[in-house]
């Protein structure tokens, strides 16, 4: 047992080091550029390099490497702290995977390559108002006409719309047929009349979603993925990479953090870290944060050995977010009355502890809410049985809706 | 209530009592006397060993008993929960047979409700009883029984119909437990205690006048005897308390209540012993613990606010008003209270906390509070189906959907 | 990276655990819970044949001379069987203080001996009260000979030697001494605990012939060192424990019906049991930090022991109470198996020191990392 690369490890590791330290854009690069033209910029420069998409086949602009050195590249990558990187997660994390699974030859020769490289920016559109947990309720229509499909309806929490070229979306097509049979799945150009994009501004002040409005939405037939009727199936494919894409997150606070706060705060005129009420909460995080680093490493391991993780890699995100959230909130008592101050200026960390504590409502909930994760860890992992259904084989327009 | 009223019942209980109160009577002889006055059960009616008044007069009336030191009508057990569902669904022949038996003390009743198969799901109860002409016969095997073992009566709940839906099918009965077909044994608990019976039951008879109410109607003549078990809760209160004196009589009573409490005496220990807290804090010196202080404090919080809970349904239920769900608010509290106390008196004691006997943490008492905590989340109702009562009956969410409502013997069940 | 074990490893792991499904069933463990023995004497001895006792002791001594990989597999499994056995006090706590500490004379005199499993060792520091520490101990000796009580010692009414911590008032306040235990100036007596598939005992030393082992005034230090290799041995057996009452767990919620349904189909019991597998996934990731460690020496071992323990205390903990919760008054009854894990947990959760004095150790541990 060891922590160290094997010999092509350290080799590729080496070799992803040096293109990085020599190719990752400068400040001066960078000056002028927004948010997308940075990444865009990033993204294409590995591209004419061969760094980009680095587990997807050669022939589809990437470079056919194994699960490892990806890891390995994404490990080197992100000491660079790139954080523009987040803008293609969904597009080649979701939808690129979809599409090799899904469209036919001449589609793929037309589009992974420009996800590759960046030029083009995918999203994806699952969810809705009035289904969260339960995606396959989804509501939006569907209707043939022709060769087309004419969409109407809503979406929402859909990151990154307002830039996208490109994205994916099922359908109810159906709605006399049971709910996961009447659904149908297209990739449609975000461009095309009759899309309203609206963001939707969250409690942490920031607005990485958007509320998608569909009126008379056309799309042609020849972007169907996947059978009529067949949507759930091939939506599956986009949710089983949806965690690895999304994953547990870097951000945020950590153990260090608070510790930190803890040794530069008092209590009763000594420092926090004194205290043992405030020492033993702090070594259960440790002990948390060290079970997820060295989980992750297990599943390098079985990554590192040609193996597939196990299912032990599950429970990131339901063990993380309200870990983050238990930690800003205690971090914001230590502070005292001085916790609710928000400015960067004034607050401790730049406001680190403030800004976490507020987003972290909605990293429980996004990609699946931890009572959604639990139920998978139940089912997939344990191998519990499903819920009893009371939505199954029963005609969609007949179950029970609350009113959205 | 005027006071006018109620001092007027006091005063005729008090000249009651000195004309009749008298230590030197056997306990038998005395609660005769009670209930053939209906000084014994004031609240129960004037027919059946009673007087008419309110609940609310009770605490008067008790408080001229305890005044003269005398003995009350006998109330341990599962015997006033028959009374009760007697009193409430049983004929004029059960009334009549049962009721002055119950409060002399000289019958001993037992609850055969539980199954090994439904524990949680108290309505999915497999003992049949089949009508064969003449009488009931009834087979099958009951759990979590107190006190079966010298028991004359058990409250039976048994299946009559396999063909309805399972809350319709049960009808309710009274069985005779010194009969060759019912076979007590005890269950020993992991905490090494063994409190409670498992009863098997085989070809026993039930006459058919000791049905009660009709046929098919056993689940709603049951949720009296649990409504009735759930409010009894501070019965126990006044079991503990000895009267100390001497006498036969009082002898008497002390001899019953031993035996009745006899299942219950870790009970303290699965309720956590939030009492012996800072006792022990102080004794060990771990008192001085930040965290130890913080673990106590967060324990007499809950304590605290459970107690408070339960005060004030006690007072609503005084004021006359109708049983709340403080019942499950209540349980679901003592059960994270005790749990709390577990945890702190691990962090108090350390490694002395493992040794059971007289070398351990107050000579073992630590250790059977450990062993014996995990069953308050279970006994008389899950903490989940616990949560399941406060999530519909008090939010007013919508229950779960089912799957058990056709004709019972279709339902998917448990073999035993 | 190669955070696994290895092939070898794993095939120890099937062997390990098919003979304690074979040789070490529930029923083993409550015949020794129910009956008067300490331990089982028969799976004792195919243990020692097995050669689990001379797993790190080396070759030059009789041992197998393998690594701390394989020993931690092997704790996970006898931990998943609930084992019976003074295994732990011999192997983990006893053969580890004389390989630490113990002179070449000694180390010839025992390890042998341990190896073979002719002798049984144990490790006698509490006193009754609360935390050890250096000021807390009674028990005190001169150069060969010492007095006190100890209790509770694992294993003491059987062991042939115990490895005894007793007061000193030079170094760092206690020193370590080997004591005979078949001398006629020690006498035991067996102690009832909350768990009893696993025997304990007081000792009281009356001028009992002792040897030192390792320097005077190091005995602190010592205890600590032992405590932390033991504690990632401890924290694998915890593990284990956790997984089997996740186990029993799962396998009753899947047979168990209610209102017409199994209980495993309830979120209610689902998530309970997702949190089971969560904090027992998290607790074995920690405990492979400490394998590591222990079986490379790293000068983290502190940090990673401190930190398998603290989370191995609380998966197992967690786990072995919702496993009797998960099957109501049944999981209730000494009739029904889930008092074993139930109990096993708490009992190594406070034997070498509980939940909060590791948490402790573990920010102690992080403070003096970083500042050096």
């Amino acid at each position: 047992m060891d922590f160290e690369d094997t010999a092509e490890e350290a080799a590729f590791r080496k070799e992803a080091r040096d293109w990085l330290a020599a190719n990752v854009p400068t400040k001066e690069e960078k000056e002028g550029l927004d948010f997308l033209a940075a990444a865009k910029l990033w993204q294409k420069r590995k591209y004419d390099a061969g760094w980009a998409a680095l587990r997807w086949p050669k022939e589809h602009g990437g470079r056919g490497a194994t699960a490892i050195e990806a890891v390995i590249f994404g490990q080197e990558e992100s000491k660079y702290q790139m954080v523009e990187l987040g803008v293609f997660a969904i597009g080649h994390g979701m939808c690129a995977p979809t599409m090799m699974a899904w469209a036919t030859e001449e589609q793929n020769k037309r589009f992974i390559p420009k996800l590759a490289s960046g030029e083009e920016i995918w999203c994806q559109m699952f969810s809705e108002p009035a289904g969260g947990s339960d995606l396959a309720a989804l509501r939006t229509r569907g209707e043939k006409d022709g060769d087309e499909w004419i969409i109407n309806g809503q979406k929402i929490w859909t990151s990154g719309a307002h830039y996208a070229d490109w994205g994916v979306i099922v359908l109810r097509t159906d709605p006399s047929a049971p709910k996961h049979q009447g659904l149908t799945y297209f990739f449609l150009d975000m461009k095309s009349p009759g899309i309203e994009i609206k963001p939707i501004k969250q409690i942490s002040g920031g607005a990485n979603f958007n509320e998608i409005y569909f009126t008379d939405v056309r799309v042609s037939d020849s972007q169907r993925l996947g059978e009529v009727g067949q949507g759930w199936q091939v939506a599956l494919t986009t949710l089983m990479n949806e965690r690895a894409a999304i994953g547990s997150g870097g951000g945020g606070v950590n153990f260090k953090s608070v510790f930190k706060l803890a040794q530069n705060i008092n209590i009763d005129d000594e420092p926090a870290i004194s205290d043992k009420t405030v020492r033993r909460k702090l070594a259960d995080w440790y002990v948390t944060e060290s079970g997820l680093k060295y989980t992750g490493y297990r599943s390098l391991s079985a990554l590192s050995r040609g193996e597939i993780p196990g299912p032990e890699n599950s429970i990131g995100k339901l063990v993380g977010a309200p870990k983050q959230q238990d930690m800003a909130s205690f971090a914001l008592d230590l502070l005292e009355s001085s916790g609710a101050i928000w400015d960067p200026e004034l607050s401790a960390e730049a406001g680190l502890f403030q800004a976490t504590y507020m987003a972290a409502p909605g990293g429980r909930i996004a990609g699946g809410t931890d009572e959604i994760m639990a139920n998978i860890v139940a089912e997939r992992v344990l191998g519990m049985p499903q819920d009893i259904r009371v939505d199954k084989g029963i005609p969609f327009s007949e179950i029970p809706t609350a009113n959205s | 209530m005027s006071n006018l009223t109620v001092n007027a019942v006091k005063e005729e209980v008090r000249a009651w009592l000195q004309e009749n109160w008298d230590a030197g009577l056997s306990l038998v002889e005395w609660r005769n006397k009670l209930a053939d006055s209906g000084w014994g059960v004031p609240d129960w009616p004037g027919q059946w060993y009673g007087r008419d008044l309110p609940v609310a007069m009770l605490p008067e009336i008790e408080e001229e008993f305890a005044e003269v030191n005398a003995v009350g009508v006998a109330r341990s057990g599962i015997r006033m929960l028959a009374a009760a569902t007697i009193l409430e669904h049983g004929n004029d022949l059960h009334k009549k047979e049962f009721l002055r038996r119950i409060l002399t003390g000289e019958d001993t009743w037992c609850q055969l409700f539980s199954e090994p198969g439904s524990g949680s799901d108290l309505a999915g109860a497999t003992t049949r009883a089949d009508f064969d002409g003449e009488n009931w016969i009834v087979n099958g095997q009951k759990l979590w029984t107190t006190s079966a073992h010298h028991a004359d009566y058990g409250l039976l709940l048994a299946r009559t119909d396999w063909d309805v839906p399972k809350h319709q099918g049960l009808t309710y009965f009274i069985l005779d437990m010194t009969q060759p077909g019912v076979d007590v044994h005890q269950v020993k608990q992991m905490n090494g205690h063994a409190s409670f019976n498992q009863v098997f039951i085989t070809d026993a008879t039930v006459a058919p006048q000791y049905r009660v109410d009709e046929e098919g109607a056993g689940w709603r003549v049951a949720m009296t005897t649990l409504a009735h078990e759930r409010r009894n809760a501070d019965g126990m209160n006044r079991l503990n308390r000895d009267s100390g004196l001497p006498g036969a009589i009082y002898e008497e009573e002390r001899k019953e209540v031993a035996t009745v409490m006899e299942p219950y005496k870790w009970y303290p220990q699965r309720a956590g012993r939030v009492d012996l807290v800072m006792q022990r804090a102080k004794q060990t010196g771990r008192i001085e613990n930040a965290s130890v202080r913080q673990e106590i404090a967060k324990l007499l919080i809950m304590s605290k606010s459970a107690e408070w809970t339960a005060r004030r349904a006690r007072a609503a239920q005084e004021l006359g008003m109708p049983q709340g769900p403080e019942g499950s608010l209540g349980k679901l509290a003592a059960s994270n209270v005790a749990k709390q106390a577990s945890g702190v008196h691990t962090l108090i004691s350390g490694a002395d906390a493992l040794l059971t006997g007289s070398d351990g943490a107050m000579d073992g008492l630590i250790a059977e509070v450990l062993v014996s905590v995990p069953a308050v989340s279970i006994a008389g109702g899950t903490d989940e189906i616990q949560r399941n009562i406060i999530a519909e009956r008090v939010l007013g969410m919508e229950k779960e959907p089912r799957f058990d409502s056709g004709p019972f013997k279709d339902v998917p069940r448990n073999v035993v | 990276m190669n955070f696994e074990f290895s092939e070898e490893q794993n095939l120890l792991r099937e062997q390990a655990s098919g003979f304690l499904k074979d040789h070490c069933s529930t029923k083993v463990v409550r015949k020794i819970l129910d009956g008067d023995e300490s331990y089982d004497q028969e799976l004792w001895t195919k243990v020692v044949e097995m050669g689990w006792t001379a797993t790190v002791i080396p070759e030059e001594y009789d041992g197998l001379g393998m690594s701390y990989l394989e020993l931690c597999v092997i704790a996970e499994e006898l931990g998943r069987s609930l084992a019976p056995l003074p295994f732990s006090s011999s192997v983990y706590l006893a053969t580890e203080a004389l390989l630490v500490a113990g002179s070449k004379e000694q180390k010839e005199e025992w390890l042998p001996k341990l190896a073979s499993g002719s002798i049984i060792g144990c490790l006698a520091a509490g006193e009754g009260k609360g935390q050890v520490t250096p000021k807390s101990l009674t028990t005190s000796a001169d150069a060969s000979s010492l007095s006190g009580s100890k209790l509770p010692v694992a294993d003491g009414d059987i062991a042939d030697f115990a490895v005894v911590f007793a007061a000193c008032d030079s170094g760092d306040g206690a020193s370590t001494y080997l004591v005979d235990l078949n001398q006629s100036s020690v006498s035991r007596q067996k102690l009832d605990t909350i768990d009893p598939s696993r025997s304990h005992a007081k000792i009281d030393f009356a001028g009992a012939s002792a040897e030192l082992l390792g320097k005077e005034g190091e005995g602190w230090a010592l205890l600590n060192n032992i405590y932390d290799r033991a504690a990632v041995l401890f924290a694998w057996e915890q593990v284990g424990g956790a997984e089997t009452a996740l186990e029993m767990a799962k396998d009753y919620a899947m047979g168990r019906f209610a209102f017409g349904r199994p209980i495993a189909t309830y979120q209610a019991i689902k998530h309970k049991l997702a949190n089971m597998y969560v904090k027992n996934t998290l607790a074995k990731s920690n405990c492979y930090y400490g394998a590591w460690a222990l079986s490379t020496n790293a000068p983290e071992l502190p940090i990673a022991a401190a930190t398998a323990r603290v989370g191995a205390i609380q998966a197992y903990y967690f786990a072995s109470k919702e496993n009797i919760q998960t099957h109501g008054g049944m999981g209730f009854t000494w009739e029904f198996d889930c008092q074993f894990p139930y109990r096993r947990s708490k009992l190594l959760s406070i034997n070498i020191g509980s939940e909060p004095v590791w948490q402790e150790k573990l920010i102690k541990a992080i403070e003096t990392g970083r500042a050096a």
